[in-house]
């Protein structure tokens, strides 16, 4: 049998080269992609948490049918990396760390690497201070600012400081001291806010080539001990809805060069809800039609606020006013959006590492994604 | 709480299908060590254990320091975010061989059950080596966002060490609490 299935083999060798109509493939084919990444795509963070220099920017079409489809490539992310797009550049930007002797340390280094989405290669590095703050990753760790101009990107040493790379001649310009304050939240025309310990927010202005022009503080706008802010919002229309442990909005005008906040009001409708709580990673957000989305778990108390939620509760943050509220699939740990129009969509990272995938607004469950990552702490549109 | 149950079974169930995807036992650790009175032990001891169910617990040796430092419910751990060094080669409150504790972290308080004492713990990070990958616990009492860094356990608090690569995290004690 072995003899025959042999003679089998080499006959069908002999026959094929003898096709007249053969060519042989060639060698050395590499992908690219339309640069205009559709509005549904998302990219997926991957941060790699048990092998922390090893993390990645996947480009994700979460519509494709296949898995080919689906996966349109990766960016390396090292070290608990920052991401931002520029959309008037086209252009994306992974904040990245490495070390001169890997796992082991050595010297740090840290640049800002910029992507061309057309092809996925780093067309330009800008390194900067080897002092950007790690661990659990917040989306307002690095904005740009001043439109696309700057990138602004948080430092912990734990002196907090925030490094200002210009984005136009792709240089780092310098480091703004922000003592007592973190987070990069941009406002107004050039200026970025940040959050400080005593519960006061500190905004940095800066000159048209980036450094820093003065400095203002507001009063004490919340209690950071007993019903802190989380440090990540919701922006829409120049506001910064920020929800509170217990609870809370905390709207923030940031669409001045001076911050100023409004009125809170409460998550819960009535007493029945008065125990949910909102919780886990990025647990709000506003897609592109302007709603708002909470990730919300019930039964909350001291030290719940990272344990994701069993619902999302969707709101008018502007009139302060819960529109719905939709039942997970599964339970939710982290929230991201994409799309457009009709075609909005809701994207859950949840227990298992997998991506839920539900319909925008209604929150209609879709599919569960599994792109490969292993700890997609963010999931962000494309655009 | 059927949810709390269903997804400690479910999940538990998954440990056990798929030994790569531990990157979530964290974040059910918090799910779940933030709801008084329900069962972390569960997920807790598959996350912890690595080798199986049948790895016996271990303990301090101590009475008046009861409780298992492998598991995410040992008593020190109730503010903790990382590796337990007690799975990677050092013990609740010493670093594994060839890492360098950081000086710098934040601190919290843990109620001990032996004396009913509150304890001030300092969550020393040990640094140098690449993540220790096991053992994963996250619990946030006393927890507060980033920008108060003396009470954050998000941040990588290698800081002031040779490297900021993070192995594993520690649980000092450093005295009683003081109201």
């Amino acid at each position: 049998m072995k003899t025959l299935t042999t003679c089998i083999a080499l006959l069908a060798l002999a026959v094929i080269p003898a096709r007249a109509e053969f060519e042989p493939e060639p060698v050395g084919i590499v992908e690219g992609i339309d640069a205009n990444y559709p509005p549904h795509w998302i990219m997926v963070r991957d941060f790699s948490f048990f092998h922390m220099l090893e993390g990645k920017v996947l480009v994700i079409d979460p519509l494709g049918e296949t898995l080919g489809d689906q996966y349109k490539g990766m960016m390396t992310a090292s070290f608990i990396a920052g991401y931002a797009r520029s959309a008037s550049r086209n252009e994306m930007y992974v904040i990245e760390g490495f070390f001169s002797r890997g796992g082991r340390g050595g010297e740090r280094t840290e640049v800002v690497a910029i992507y061309d989405p057309a092809t996925l290669n780093v067309t330009a590095e800008v390194e900067i201070p080897p002092k950007r703050i790690t661990g659990m990753p917040k989306s307002m760790m690095n904005s740009l600012i001043g439109g696309d101009r700057f990138l602004g990107v948080y430092n912990f040493t734990p002196a907090q400081s925030v490094s200002i790379v210009d984005l136009q001649t792709r240089a780092f310009v310098g480091e703004v001291n922000t003592p007592g304050c973190g987070f990069v939240i941009p406002n107004g025309e050039r200026s970025f806010t940040s959050i400080c310990s005593n519960g006061s927010l500190l905004t940095s202005h800066l000159n048209e080539d980036g450094t820093l022009k003065d400095t203002t503080k507001t009063d004490i706008l919340f209690d950071p001990q007993n019903d802190p802010i989380f440090e990540t919002p919701a922006i829409l229309d120049g506001v910064a809805y920020f929800p509170t442990f217990s609870g809370q909005i905390l709207p923030l005008d940031v669409s001045g060069e001076t911050v100023s906040a409004g009125a809170t009001w409460s998550l819960a409708t009535n007493d029945e809800e008065a125990t949910w709580r909102p919780g886990g990673m990025n647990l709000i957000m506003v897609d592109s039609a302007g709603v708002g989305y909470v990730l919300m778990h019930p039964e909350g108390g001291e030290g719940t606020h990272k344990n994701g939620g069993g619902e999302v509760w969707v709101y008018d943050f502007a009139a302060g006013e819960r529109k719905a509220r939709i039942e997970l699939k599964n339970w939710g740990l982290s929230l991201g959006h994409s799309g457009t129009g009709d075609q909005r969509y809701m994207f859950v990272t949840n227990p298992d590492m997998a991506i839920d995938m539900y319909s925008l607004p209604d929150g209609e469950y879709i599919k569960t994604l599994n792109t490969g990552a292993v700890t997609p702490f963010m999931v962000e549109g494309a655009q | 709480m059927n949810w709390l149950d269903k997804l400690t079974e479910r999940s538990t169930r998954n440990i056990a299908q798929r030994s790569s995807r531990r990157g979530f036992l964290g974040l059910l650790g918090a799910t779940l060590a933030g709801t008084a009175g329900l069962p972390l032990l569960p997920v807790a001891r598959a996350s912890s254990a690595g080798a199986g169910p049948e790895v016996p617990p271990q303990s301090t040796g101590n009475p008046d320091d009861p409780g298992d430092p492998t598991q995410c419910d040992y008593w020190r751990y109730c503010g903790i975010d990382g590796f337990l060094c007690s799975c990677c080669g050092g013990t609740q409150n010493s670093c594994p061989p060839g890492t360098e504790m950081s000086p710098l972290t934040w601190v919290g308080t843990c109620r001990n059950p032996a004396d009913g004492l509150n304890y001030v713990i300092s969550y020393n990070d040990c640094c140098g080596k690449s993540s220790c990958g096991r053992c994963i616990c996250n619990r946030n009492e006393d927890d507060r966002p980033v920008y108060r860094p003396a009470a954050n356990n998000d941040i990588d608090w290698c800081i002031g060490t040779t490297t900021n690569v993070y192995n594993c995290s520690t649980a000092v004690i450093l005295g009683l609490a003081t109201e």
